[in-house]
């Protein structure tokens, strides 16, 4: 059953097997969770936005047309999820000096890598939408060029452009907290 | 990746060693499965659709027809100083208000056999008494 594609899962999904919606969110719900707690201002609420996304899933994937993959679609509706809650947190403010999820800042588990993961997303969540979910799925998610420009339907050299821009974002901050703390 | 990327392979592990909680998608199909049987129930929204149905046939078979409409209190205007020659609407010089009846009844004026300038007065007397002035 593992075997199934995406495709196959949702036209199954589709006839209301509840099996097969099982095994779309045991393939899917890591990367879910993960992109979630990226772009999340609010990184604690990772659980509940990855759960919305799954629920709307099943809803909505009756009316599923197979004109992209399944992983976009997803992708897709996590987007405008993690915005709804975002705009959400924007109206009641959470303090500036996030504290880390509990999940991270677990001293037993790679401690000091957690702690810089930290730090970086703090940095990618502040980045614009695109170069954000760029960085997500390219350098976190480990997507192609190609797979990442079909799931944020853009052009690849698009995908390059945000990558470069985000990168040069993202280096310039971390030596400017380099400086900062010398 | 350079050790002078802000982002190196030790994060991209740290990153993807992170999961979804256990349990997680037992809890969610659990969670869909009951959500969309929810949404498939009709008692849900075909009883409060049946509700407003039945108040409305209710409210619309107890609406007063014209029978008990016609005993309900009624304003009545005299008429009294009307000059004789005017023809009235009826015998009594009354008309009652609101009354369609009445107003329904002043296109058979012509039916009197009146010329047409005698029609045109008794028509600007009446549509006088129709508006009355208001005192200064």
């Amino acid at each position: 059953m593992q075997s199934d594609t995406d495709a196959a899962l949702a036209r199954r999904i589709q006839n209301g097997d509840e099996a097969a919606f099982a095994l779309l969110v045991e393939r899917y719900q890591d990367r879910i969770f993960r992109l979630a707690k990226g772009m999340l201002y609010n990184a604690g609420g990772a659980e509940d936005a990855a759960q919305e996304v799954f629920l709307r899933a099943y809803t909505g994937l009756g009316r599923f047309r197979f004109g992209s993959s399944v992983y976009t679609w997803l992708f897709s509706t996590l987007r405008n999820v993690c915005r709804e809650c975002n705009r959400r947190d924007a109206r009641a403010p959470l303090a500036l000096d996030r504290e880390p999820s509990d999940d991270l800042a677990d001293p037993s588990r790679h401690a000091i890598a957690s702690e810089r993961l930290e730090q970086v997303m703090q940095r990618v969540r502040e980045l614009p939408a695109r170069q954000r979910d760029v960085v997500l799925l390219r350098i976190f998610e480990g997507l192609s060029v190609s797979e990442t420009a079909k799931v944020l339907r853009c052009r690849e050299g698009t995908v390059k452009v945000h990558l470069h821009r985000a990168m040069k974002v993202l280096k310039s901050l971390g030596d400017a907290e380099a400086v900062e703390i010398t | 990746m350079t050790t002078q990327d802000p982002i190196d392979q030790d994060l991209i592990d740290a990153y993807r060693s992170d999961a979804a909680p256990a349990g997680f998608a037992a809890r969610l199909t659990r969670a869909a499965v009951a959500q969309a049987q929810a949404r498939s129930n009709p008692l849900k929204w075909a009883l409060p659709a049946i509700a407003s149905i039945a108040l409305v046939v209710a409210v619309v078979w107890n609406y007063p027809n014209d029978a008990t409409r016609q005993q309900l209190p009624r304003m009545e205007v005299s008429f009294s100083a009307l000059p004789s020659a005017l023809p009235t609407l009826s015998s009594s010089k009354t008309l009652a208000v609101p009354s369609i009846a009445a107003l329904a009844t002043i296109p058979s004026i012509p039916t009197l056999d009146l010329t047409m300038p005698e029609y045109g007065r008794i028509k600007s007397q009446a549509n006088q008494l129709r508006t009355p002035k208001l005192p200064n």
